[in-house]
Formats: structure tokens, sequence, C-alpha cells
């Protein structure tokens, strides 16, 4: 359960910042950064850079990814942008452009 | 997924946060909210932002207005320095609050003191000529409104008398549905005058006679003290 959970049909513009996890299952619009986990669900709309310890992507996310451990791009996801991360599974079903840098 | 949304404690939002649904704040937000549905501020939280939402509970700190589309309720822990505007607000106890507390349109009672001072004499005019009469409508038209629109319940209240009883039906006698019984009250005292003009002054005469009688005797009195 995450602590921060953004619910669908709530939009957020503009930063947000968490020491624990983030759920989003609604929209974000600015900066994500967290010292724990990131869930994106599906359904979600994303228009955000992300900075977090580990990236789950369900939803929508345009934007670049930086995380200390790993990311996840998980069937029926759509990632626009670039990854930053130590480790990264991308599922069969899911749509990703972008670069990837794992030298992290 | 859950329905709710929950800033938690470690949660810092630094812009807007809109749209259908119901918000938890347990964290920080600077910026403003703005949510169809309920705000709950929990105690800890540290709010920097103007709050709309249909019903706030506030029990954490405040600074800035907080608007509820239906109510707004601060409880104990509370710490609110901003105004509130709500229908219905309430400050529970050890709730700490700096600001203005506005729930819309409150109307003093002042106007109706009014109203009842002129009446007695307009209706003296009345038996004796049908033209004092046209003179009142004037006068009354103005009062009437401000007591119409200001709760003709609390007027109830306040004057307890019967020209109280009128009151409703003055806005009903505009619209025309108790013209004809007014209007029958109101041949039998004096000549009636063009309607239009007469459905707003029908509510008075059936409590005239025992007003007038006061009256005139509050005149002999005067007249003769």
């Amino acid at each position: 359960m995450a602590s921060t959970i953004i619910a669908h049909g709530i939009t957020v513009e503009g930063e947000l910042t968490s020491e624990e996890e983030v759920e989003i299952a609604g929209t974000l619009k600015g900066r994500l950064i967290s010292k724990e986990a990131v869930t994106v669900s599906a359904g979600a709309l994303v228009e955000a850079e992300v900075t977090a310890a580990s990236v789950q992507i369900a939803g929508q996310l345009t934007g670049n990814i930086s995380a200390s451990e790993r990311v996840d791009i998980q069937a029926g996801a759509r990632l626009i942008g670039d990854v930053k991360a130590a480790r990264l599974t991308i599922a069969d079903g899911a749509n990703f452009k972008g670069n990837v840098d794992m030298d992290v | 997924m859950a329905e709710r949304t929950v800033i938690g404690t470690g949660g810092v939002v630094r812009g807007h946060v809109r749209g259908e649904g119901d918000v938890e704040i347990e964290g920080r937000v600077e910026g403003d909210v703005d949510v169809v549905g309920s705000v709950t501020i929990q105690p800890g939280a540290l709010i920097r932002a103007t709050v709309r939402a249909g019903r706030v509970v506030v029990r954490g700190a405040v600074v800035g207005n907080v608007h509820g589309e239906q109510s707004v309720a601060l409880e104990e822990g509370a710490r609110v320095v901003g105004d509130i505007f709500a229908p219905s607000i309430g400050v529970g106890r050890g709730a700490l609050l700096r600001g203005k507390l506005d729930t819309g349109n409150v109307v003093a009672v002042l106007p109706l003191e009014r109203e009842a001072e002129a009446k007695p004499p307009s209706k003296r005019t009345e038996t004796r000529t049908s033209r004092p009469a046209t003179v009142s409508p004037a006068l009354r038209p103005a009062q009437e409104t401000s007591i119409v629109g200001a709760r003709p319940e609390a007027s109830r209240a306040t004057l307890g008398r019967g020209s109280l009883i009128e009151r409703p039906s003055a806005p009903t006698a505009r619209s025309g549905n108790a013209s004809t019984l007014s209007g029958s009250a109101r041949t039998a005292l004096v000549e009636p005058p063009p309607l239009a003009h007469g459905a707003e002054m029908k509510p008075p005469p059936p409590i005239v006679p025992s007003l007038k009688k006061g009256a005139r005797g509050s005149l002999k009195k005067k007249a003769g003290g």
C-alpha cells in the first residue's frame, strides 16, 4: 500500500516529492521525486520527470526516468522518454520509445 | 487501486491538486487544492494553499482560505490562518483559527422593525380614502422585498404579530395566486384600486382592523397626553 496515492480523477500539476512510496492512478504533470518505489498504474497519465528508487509502469508516462535501482515497464504500458536505471525489464506488450542508460 | 487520494506524511506537493474525488492530506501542500468531493486535512499536515472542496474537515495546519461548497469543519488540532467560506461552518473545541468566517447571505433584523412601524399608519389612511393606499405600495414593496429576500420565517419569529401572517402571502400575492382572496378582503375595506397595485397591498387588510384600533388609541393617547 503506497503512502502517497493520487487516485483516478485527480490531477496534480506541479512537483510531487515523497519520502515514501508513491502510486499514481490519476494524472500528474510536472515532476515526481521519491526516495522509494513509484508505481504508475494502468489508466494513469504522467507527464513528468521521474526520479525514484524504483519505477513500475503500467500506464502512460511521458518523461525521463532516473531510478537508482530498477525500472519495470509492464504490458499495456506506454513510455516515451529516456530510462536511466541499473536494472530494466520491458514486458511483452509494453510500448517504449526512448533511450536506455544502464551505466548508473 | 484506491479511489481516495492520499498525500502521505512524507509527501509534498508544490502545485495544484484538482479533480473529482476525495483527498486526504497528511503531508504538505503548497499551492492550491480544488476538488469536487471531500478534503480531509489530517493532524500533522501543513498546507499553504487555498482549499476548495465540497466538504472540508481540518485537523491540521492551514495557511490559506478554505472554501466549502457544503460544509467546513474545524476539529481539534486544526490551526487555520485564513478565511473560511461555507454555508455550514463548524469550529470544534480546541480548533485554532485566525480569520473570517463567512456563511454567505445573512440579513439583519432591522428592516423588519421598520416595516412594522410603517404599516399601522398606512392602514389608517386606507380606511379613510383610497388614495393613501396608492402611496403605501411605494413604501411597502421596497420593504417587502427586503423581508421576502431575508427569510419570512425569521420575521415571523421576531415580530410575533398578526401582520407576519401576511408576509408569506405577499410573495404569493405577487405571483397572483392569492390575489383573489386578498382582493375580496380589499373590496370590503376600500374601493379596489388597479389590481396590479392592489395585489401588493392586499395582505395587510385582514389584520388591519385590530391594528388600527390600537394605532388610533395610541394616537388619541398621544393627542390627549
